[in-house]
Order: structure tokens, then C-alpha cells, then sequence
């Protein structure tokens, strides 16, 4: 909201310079977004919270100032005139449903001269932000902006009949003063007379009933209306004004008949009108509520010490009539004025206490329970992901969780299982992302330019469309990495030994079936029967889409699940004798697996084996060899030649027994 | 067996190996353990003829110590020409490639650690929120005015993606008996256009004190701490007054950055008493604070990095700097 100093200092004294002005406002909690001069005039654009409409208002303000500086408040007397001797004009108004417009002033204006604003008037609204159009609808803005009470004035001969307030009906429509029709939705507030809806109320007024130079009559309509049912009249419309701005809050619900009188007042002194009809006010007066609060709740919840004075003090200053409950010493009774609307219960009269005080004078404190309440997390195991995966190498990043069907389609995914947001605001950020791996491939696509090999991993949830036992979509968190320009066994390597840093042992690694994004070299991963995720190569389709032309790898796994896996790992000391090391040449089927030789040689060897190495893979004469290193040991004694040559013919014959031919050289 | 002509068939040869490997090769073929010419003699030993027998092991392993030798020297002069032959130190070292943790990770932990030690811990939670704690629960009912700061997207009518990270506050109080002190770090989303300063999903580290015994003051000596903490010694913090529906009374806090002066990054206040009954907490029995804050405007300012969009763009060149 903006508004001129010069305005505010109608109604309360101001000394101090504009930006020590500003500061104190913010300070106890009303934000000036800008401070603009023009000549000898100071402009203040405020924002204000939703809860105080009250201070969408130039009175509003000046009430703010005088409670901060303990300076009186003086606002405008109203219309001393609200009776006539005898009716000239009259108008009916009917309003069915009170929950709509709970209250509301009326009258009938007369012996109008619209013309333009006198300067002052035009002056101090365009100041304001708002552009002068004549003197009636200037004269209703300019209360609205001075008490923050909207309203609205009908030329009186364009009605005809009844005025009739209700909701309207799905499709009706209404040309709004801007020229524009309006096609209604079910539920918003209009008025009609007996032909024809003649306002969109709360947002803007009818073409068929606007004031314009030929106007002699108005009828003047300063309403209430239901909040919620401007707001979403106002949302489903995109129509915002000044007006449905404070019309959509909760407004004081004594202020229609004063803004009715100041409005009447300034029409008189500025257009000639006269009040040619009874003023009707429906709701009103409005009883004010009240409070009990106890002293010792404002001193406990903000922690200073403040005397029941200064409390009455401050609070009579903001306009809340305090008394003393004679029975009850640690309590006080208080009258909540109409216009603080957000007052609700006694801990917001605490925030009036500090706001008022200032903040900035609290002492500062710690909170005094012996530090640890609870007992922090045993281990910050996501921490302990992150480190391992750094210690290997591997480059950590922050992708983005909200992504684009072109993104997606690139990695092969079909957007058809993600979940999506139902109001995208860019195309870039409409799905949530099903795996890791696409902002993986997006991030090393930025870098494969530059980098020949590299190697990334993010910790971060994914989404999955289906719905859970609390009622949300799955979005389990993951562990993935990405390997660019790495084969096959490197980058298992890598997750071998991550595993093996959070003590997850007993690792399988299986054959899978192909599995969008991975291509075809797949692994499943597993821990004692429990699957962790996958390891596997980029299919080339998908790594061309994101210029990237090396060999890639890529791995997921699920965070919880490696939670419930880790161990403590326990140390194993050196073995105490010598390690005996020997090569083994072997030809083997193309499809022997590895790990069922690994297993053969457990078998021979027994205890004896201390470590197996895969050396060397290649092919002679078309068939597959390999060689292996095998390192023995024995916990008690040195392994002498004659022990090894029985340990290597047990090897030797197990090997022999899968089908492997060993040539030992 | 001439061992002499042994030595200086090695003398020669091993005049003409350079490398390593050719090294390696001919102490294969000289002292290798099963085809090597030193061991082989050694085998023949036993059968050579009695009188010829005495001394021969002595000469060859005489032989086989002058080989070593030779072969030690030779490789350890390979060793020597790897280093540069002036002890030129202004050479630029090798460039290492190591593994990284993003400057996000760095700035949440710090942030976790200077909250440790006023006891608080953590805790994460789901990001696909149900409007319920996101807003309901937080003081905020359908159509409450407040949620038109909070550009919020939605899956469904009663499924959004969460606006901050208070959506924790609740769900972690109806889990956890008071007293709790507990951050909830995360990432959240505002349905916004992205620039320099705004991305649709960002995070957010709220914070929790619920006890029952708590203050504004001690909410403002824990932000002051914290601001000392990380912006170092001269930091401090200025508070404002605010409207949040789910404290009050609510504040905004500016902290005093060294050379950036007041910077806006918190907003905070004492825990609404309906947020408390909506977790099934008495408010009579408990008080509690909490506070909210952006870790992506931390780390820019820590870095001095101006532009948010270059944290999720994940250039290597950048992350290398951490």
C-alpha cells in the first residue's frame, strides 16, 4: 500500500526523518517495502501482512505511528447529518443469505455534480498509486485508502427496482466498468435489480450502473462481504483491485458506517451532494470483544521482564481498553477494538506486547536445560554415504527433483508412470523425478566437454506415482552415482568398496533382465538375500541423447535399506605368517561365471585362502583365459611347499570338477 | 661351467637394458626362481662329479650378489632419472582429481553442527506433502490468505509438493514427546519463475524448540549464536516483527554480514499454541520456538556465488572448488 507522508501527518505528529520512520515501523512489524521522494513529498509503499487489514489504511498507519511513539491520534469526525426530514429518494436492498454480506451501510446521495477532483483530492490518490477519474469515484477511493473500508457507488437512475444481493450461477455474465465481460463462476457475490446484474461485488462495479458525467443521484453501498467467497470469486477470475484486496481480509465491522458518513461529508464539500435518504446500517454496531490475560503469560513467552504498567501501557496505546481484575492479580481484562480483527486469543495480545516494546531491546538468552535433551542420531549415516562415496572418488552433486518430459524422454522413461504437478508454471519443472540417474546423465552431459572421466553421485529422493499406507506417493530416498569413461569392473570396484565402508558384506551381484535406464549390462545388488538397487551400463541410445559417447555406468540404491544393512566393521589383523602367492592359468566356457570358480577355489583351498584376484582376461586360440592370483595362508603355522602342493591339487581338482581347464605353467 | 662367461654374457646384457621392464626381464632370465641360469646351475650341483662339487655354490652365489648388484644399481638409477635433474620446486605439482562433497552438504552440516551444540538434532521428511501439514495443521485452513505467499504446487487437491519445511514441525511432535530441539533440513518447492535468486525447488532448514520452559529471548540468544557462529565474531542479529499463522508472536531476523551489511535470512517465532494442540501437545504444559531459514542464501554468501542456478548446474569446474 502506498501513501504520502504528508497524508499521514493528518492524523499524527511525525518528527523524526523518513528512514528512522521506516525503520521503527519495521521494527515492530509493519514492512516498508520502498521510500520514494518526489520534491518535498515522501512516499511510503508498505506491505502488509494478511492478518492486518486494518493497516491497509492511511488511519491505520497513523495508528501504528502514535501507539510506537506514545503520539495522540486524530482522525476526521464523521457526518454529523445521517437523518433526513423527509425521504426524497429511497432505495430498497435485499440481501437473502446474511452469511454473505453480514452488514453494510445504505443511503441515497443527491444533487451530485460529477466533475474532475479538486487538486488535493487528485493529488494525493495519484500519490497513492491510484489514477483520478472524477470526483465521486475518487472521493469512495479515497475513504477506502484513508479508512481501509471499501465501497461502492450506483448511479441511482440506472437501477431499477429491488436491489438484490446473492451468489451467482455458474456462466452468468457481467460487463465490469473496465469494458470487460465477465464470465461468473458459481458462487460469487453479485447484485442485482430487477433486470439485470449490476455488480460483480467486491471486485468491480457493473458498466450498466457506473457514475459518469451525467450522474445526478448515486446510491452508496458500504458493505461487508464474505471473505472467502471474494477471494475465490476474485482467484477464478484473476481480478484483482484494490478493493477485493481488503474485501477478501476481515475487515472492521463497524467501519461501513463511518466510511458511509466521511464519504457523504466529503461529497458534500467537494460535488455539492446532499443525503437525501435515511442511512440504513444492517450489523450494527458491532460489539467489541474481549480477553482475559494473564500479566505472567506476556513475561514467560517473551522472556523479559515487564511490569503490568508497561503491559496496560502498550497495549492502551494500540487502542485496547485494559482492566484490572481485582480478584485475579496475576490477570487483566481488555477490550479488543473492532478493527483488530486478528486478536484472537490471549497469546496475540503477547505479540502486541513485543512488537511494541521492541524486539531489539530483548536481552538474548540460551535455553537453559542442560544441552542435549535428546540423544542426537547414534550416526549420521547420511553423512557417512556422502564420505564414502567421496573418499572413492566420486564428485557429489545437487540435481533438480522437478524435470521435463523432454528430459525424461531422453532417458527413455515414459512420463506416463511419473508423478507430475497439476499446475506447472514452466514446462522445465512438471515431473517429479522416478531416479537419480537422470539428473546424473543431465549433470555429466554439462561436463563431458571438459572432462574426459569423471565420476558423480547424489543422495536425494525419487517419486513413484503409487500411494503409500499415510496416504502420499512413494518417495523413497536413493544413494546413485554415475561413471563416465569407466568399464565395467572399475565401476563395480567402486561400489564394492562403498558397501564395504558401511560394513555391508555378503554382496551379490546378479544378472538382470533389461531395465530402463540401464542397457545391458545389468546387476542386481544384494546383501543377505535383501535387494539394495542396480549397477549397470547407459545404453548407448540414451548416452548419444546426452552427447555423451564413453562408456558409462550408473548405480542406485536405496538409503533405507543400506541403513538397515550397515555394520560396525571389526577390525582383522595381518595375518602373523608369510603369504604364499601363486598364478593359475585357466581356460574356462564362455559361460562360466566367476563367481562359481571363486567358489570352486573356496571349496579346494578351505581356510587356506587368503585372497583371489582376477590378473588377466583374454582370449587364446578363441578360447576364454584366465589368470588368476591366489594368495595362501595359514593362521598358525608357515605353509611349507608340501602344504601347498596339497592345497593346489584340491584347488586344482575342484576347478577341474566346473567344467575349467588350469594350466599351471 | 664357465661362470665367467655367464658374467660376461650378463655384462653385456645388461649394458643394453634400459627400462624397466627389459631390468625385470633379465633378472628373470638370470635369477629366476625356476628358469633362471644361477638357480638351474644350482640344481646341477648334486650331480656333478665329487671332486668338482667343492666351492661351486660359493662361486655362483658370488656371481648371483655381483648380478644383484648390478641389477639393484641399474634400477635404482631408473628411479633417479624419474625425478627432474635440477631440484627445480617451482614445477607445478600433479594435478589430483578426488572426490567432492557439494558446497550444499558443507553449508547443512555446518549449519547441523553449530545446532548440535545447543542439543538440537534432525530429522527428514517427506517431500510430496499432504496439504494437511503442510498448511492445515500449520494454522493455515483452505483458502487462508497466507497461502498466497507460498506459490504452492499441487499433485492434487489434497496432495502438494511442500512450500517449507515446517511441514516437519507436526509430524516429528506427534512422533517425539517434548522435550525436542530438532532442524529439518530439505529441499521445498514455490511455484516460481527461476532467476538468479529463485529456483521452483530449493531448501530450507527449519528449526524446533519445544520445552517447557522456552522464550522469545532464548529464540533470539539461539539466533544470535548461530550468526556468530557462522559469520563469525562481529555478526549479530536485528529482529523484526512479522505475521507467520503458525507463530506468534512471529519475527524476522536479519543477521550482520561482515561485509554484505544486513542481510534478510530467517524468519521465526514462538510456536503457534494451535500448532502444539493440532500435535496433540498441551500448550499449557509446553512453549516452544522454531525458525526457518534458506541454506542456498547461506552458502551464496559464504562463496560469494551470485547466481542460485549455478549450485544445481553441477559444473565440475565448480564443484571442484569444494
Amino acid at each position: 500500500m502506498r501513501a504520502p507522508i504528508s497524508w499521514i501527518k493528518e492524523y499524527v505528529e511525525i518528527k523524526e526523518p523518513a528512514e528512522k520512520l521506516a525503520e521503527d515501523l519495521q521494527f515492530s512489524g509493519t514492512k516498508v517495502e520502498s521510500i520514494a521522494s518526489e520534491g518535498t513529498e515522501v512516499i511510503f509503499d508498505f506491505e502488509i501482512t494478511p492478518n492486518r487489514p486494518d493497516c491497509l489504511s492511511v488511519i491505520g498507519i497513523a495508528r501504528e505511528i502514535a501507539a510506537i511513539y506514545q503520539r495522540k491520534l486524530t482522525t476526521p469526525s464523521a457526518f454529523s447529518v445521517t437523518s433526513v426530514e423527509k425521504e426524497e429518494k429511497s432505495v430498497q436492498f435485499e440481501v437473502a443469505d446474511k452469511k454473505l454480506c453480514s452488514s453494510y451501510s445504505l443511503g441515497v446521495i443527491d444533487y451530485v455534480k460529477v466533475g474532475p477532483s479538486p487538486d488535493w483530492l487528485a493529488k494525493r490518490l495519484e500519490k497513492s498509486g491510484l489514477r483520478s477519474i472524477n470526483n465521486i469515484v475518487d472521493i469512495t477511493n479515497y475513504v477506502m485508502l484513508e479508512i481501509g473500508q471499501p465501497m461502492h457507488a450506483f448511479d441511482y437512475d440506472k437501477i431499477s427496482g429491488a436491489m438484490n444481493l446473492r451468489t451467482s450461477k455458474i456462466g452468468e455474465t457481467l460487463v465490469t466498468l473496465d469494458g470487460v465481460k465477465r464470465v461468473l463462476p458459481a458462487g460469487a457475490i453479485i447484485i442485482e435489480d430487477k433486470e439485470k446484474i449490476v455488480d460483480l461485488a467486491g471486485l468491480m462495479g457493473g458498466e450498466n450502473s457506473e457514475v459518469d458525467e451525467s450522474t445526478q443521484t448515486l446510491i452508496l453501498h458500504v458493505p461487508l462481504y464474505n471473505p472467502l467467497a471474494i477471494r475465490k470469486a476474485s482467484q477464478y477470475l484473476g481480478l484483482r483491485s484494490e478493493a477485493s484486496n481488503r474485501f477478501e481480509k476481515k475487515l472492521d465491522p463497524n467501519a461501513h458506517r463511518y466510511a458511509f458518513e466521511r464519504t457523504a461529508q466529503l461529497m458534500g464539500e467537494v460535488a455539492g451532494a446532499k443525503l437525501v435518504s435515511e442511512v440504513t446500517s444492517v450489523g450494527y454496531p458491532h460489539k467489541e470483544g474481549s480477553l482475559v490475560v494473564p500479566f505472567s503469560l506476556v513475561s514467560e513467552v517473551l522472556g523479559i521482564s515487564i511490569s503490568k504498567e508497561q503491559i496496560k501501557n502498550i497495549l492502551e496505546r494500540l487502542g485496547f481498553a485494559t482492566q484490572h481484575q481485582v480478584d485475579k492479580a496475576d490477570e487483566f481484562k481488555l477490550k479488543v477494538p473492532t478493527f483488530r480483527t486478528d486478536i484472537e486469543e490471549p497469546i496475540d495480545i503477547v505479540e502486541e506486547v513485543g512488537r511494541i516494546y521492541g524486539y531489539n531491546n530483548f536481552p538474548k538468552t540460551l535455553p537453559s536445560r542442560p544441552s542435549v535433551v535428546q540423544f542426537p542420531r547414534q550416526t549420521d549415516f547420511e553423512g557417512k554415504v556422502r564420505r564414502a562415496l567421496a573418499l572413492l572418488g566420486l564428485k557429489e552433486v545437487y540435481t533438480g527433483s522437478l524435470t521435463s518430459a523432454k528430459i525424461l524422454d531422453r532417458a527413455g522413461i515414459r512420463v506416463e508412470n511419473c508423478l507430475k504437478v497439476a499446475n506447472r508454471l514452466v514446462i522445465d519443472y512438471e515431473y517429479l523425478r522416478p531416479t537419480l540417474i537422470v539428473g546424473l546423465l543431465l549433470a555429466s552431459s554439462a561436463n563431458i566437454e571438459r572432462f574426459e572421466r569423471f565420476s558423480l553421485f547424489e543422495v536425494g529422493r525419487i517419486f513413484e506415482k503409487n500411494i503409500e499406507k499415510n496416504g502420499l506417493p512413494s518417495q523413497p530416498k536413493k544413494v546413485a552415482g554415475i561413471f563416465i569413461n569407466y568399464d565395467f569392473k572399475r565401476a563395480k570396484g567402486i561400489v564394492e568398496n562403498f558397501l564395504g565402508k558401511l560394513g555391508i558384506g555378503s554382496l551379490e551381484f546378479m544378472a538382470t533382465e533389461n531395465n530402463s535406464p540401464y542397457g545391458s549390462t545389468i546387476a542386481k545388488i544384494s546383501s543377505v538375500n535383501k535387494s539394495i538397487g542396480m549397477l549397470g551400463s547407459i545404453e548407448e541410445k540414451i548416452l548419444t541423447s546426452y552427447d555423451i559417447s564413453a562408456s558409462t555406468y550408473a548405480f542406485e540404491l536405496d538409503f533405507e535399506i543400506l541403513r538397515s544393512l550397515q555394520s560396525e566393521r571389526k577390525y582383522k589383523p595381518p595375518p602373523k605368517y608369510p603369504i604364499v602367492k601363486e598364478n593359475i592359468s585357466l581356460f574356462v566356457n564362455q559361460n562360466t561365471k566367476f563367481s562359481n570358480i571363486r567358489k570352486a577355489i573356496r571349496k579346494g583351498a578351505g581356510h587356506s585362502l587368503f585372497n583371489l584376484t582376477l590378473l588377466e582376461e583374454k582370449s587364446v586360440k578363441g578360447k576364454r583365459s584366465l589368470l588368476l592370483g591366489i594368495e595362501y595362508f595359514d593362521l598358525f603355522k608357515t605353509l611349507e611347499r608340501r602344504h601347498i602342493e596339497v592345497i593346489r591339487e584340491k584347488v586344482l581338482k575342484e576347478l577341474v570338477n566346473i567344467d575349467t581347464q588350469p594350466r599351471i605353467s | 661351467m664357465d661362470l665367467n662367461k655367464i658374467l660376461s654374457q650378463f655384462n653385456k646384457e645388461s649394458h643394453q637394458a634400459q627400462s624397466e621392464k627389459e631390468i625385470e626381464a633379465l633378472r628373470i632370465k638370470y635369477l629366476g626362481r625356476k628358469t633362471g641360469i644361477l638357480p638351474k646351475l644350482t640344481e646341477r650341483i648334486p650331480r656333478l662329479p665329487v671332486a668338482q662339487r667343492k666351492g661351486v655354490g660359493t662361486e655362483i652365489r658370488k656371481l648371483r650378489s655381483q648380478i644383484e648388484d648390478v641389477l639393484y644399481e641399474k634400477a635404482k638409477g631408473k628411479k633417479e632419472s624419474a625425478k627432474p635433474s635440477a631440484e627445480d620446486i617451482s614445477v607445478p605439482g600433479s594435478k589430483i582429481e578426488t572426490g567432492s562433497l557439494h558446497p550444499m552438504t558443507l553449508v547443512i552440516e555446518e549449519v547441523k553442527n553449530i545446532f548440535h551444540f545447543l542439543g538440537f538434532t534432525w530429522d527428514d521428511g517427506p517431500e510430496v506433502e499432504s496439504d494437511i501439514y503442510n498448511f492445515q495443521k500449520l494454522n493455515m485452513p483452505p483458502n487462508h490468505p497466507a497461502r498466497d505467499v507460498q506459490q504452492t504446487y499441487y499433485i492434487n487437491e489434497k496432495i502438494i509438493l511442500r512450500t517449507h519445511t515446517s511441514n516437519m514441525q507436526v509430524r516429528y511432535l506427534e512422533k517425539n514427546k517434548p522435550p525436542v530441539r530438532v532442524l529439518f533440513p530439505g529441499r521445498a518447492y514455490r511455484r516460481d519463475m527461476p532467476d538468479a535468486t529463485h529456483l521452483p525447488s530449493f531448501y530450507q532448514i527449519e528449526g524446533l524448540l519445544v520445552d517447557n520452559k522456552s522464550s522469545l529471548t532464548d529464540l533470539l540468544g539461539s539466533l544470535d549464536y548461530f550468526a556468530k557462529a557462522y559469520f563469525g565474531k562481529k555478526s549479530k542479529i536485528r529482529v523484526y516483527g512479522h505475521n507467520f499463522p503458525y507463530t506468534e508472536p512471529s519475527i524476522e531476523v536479519e543477521v550482520y554480514h561482515p561485509s554484505k551489511g544486513w542481510i534478510e535470512i530467517l524468519g521465526a517465532g514462538m510456536v503457534h499454541p494451535n500448532v502444539l494442540r493440532n500435535a496433540g501437545v498441551d500448550p499449557q504444559k509446553f512453549r516452544g520456538w522454531a525458525f526457518g531459514m534458506g541454506p542456498d542464501r547461506l552458502l551464496m554468501l559464504k562463496y560469494e556465488i551470485a547466481d542460485i542456478r549455478t549450485l544445481y548446474n553441477n559444473d565440475i569446474r565448480f564443484l571442484n572448488q569444494f
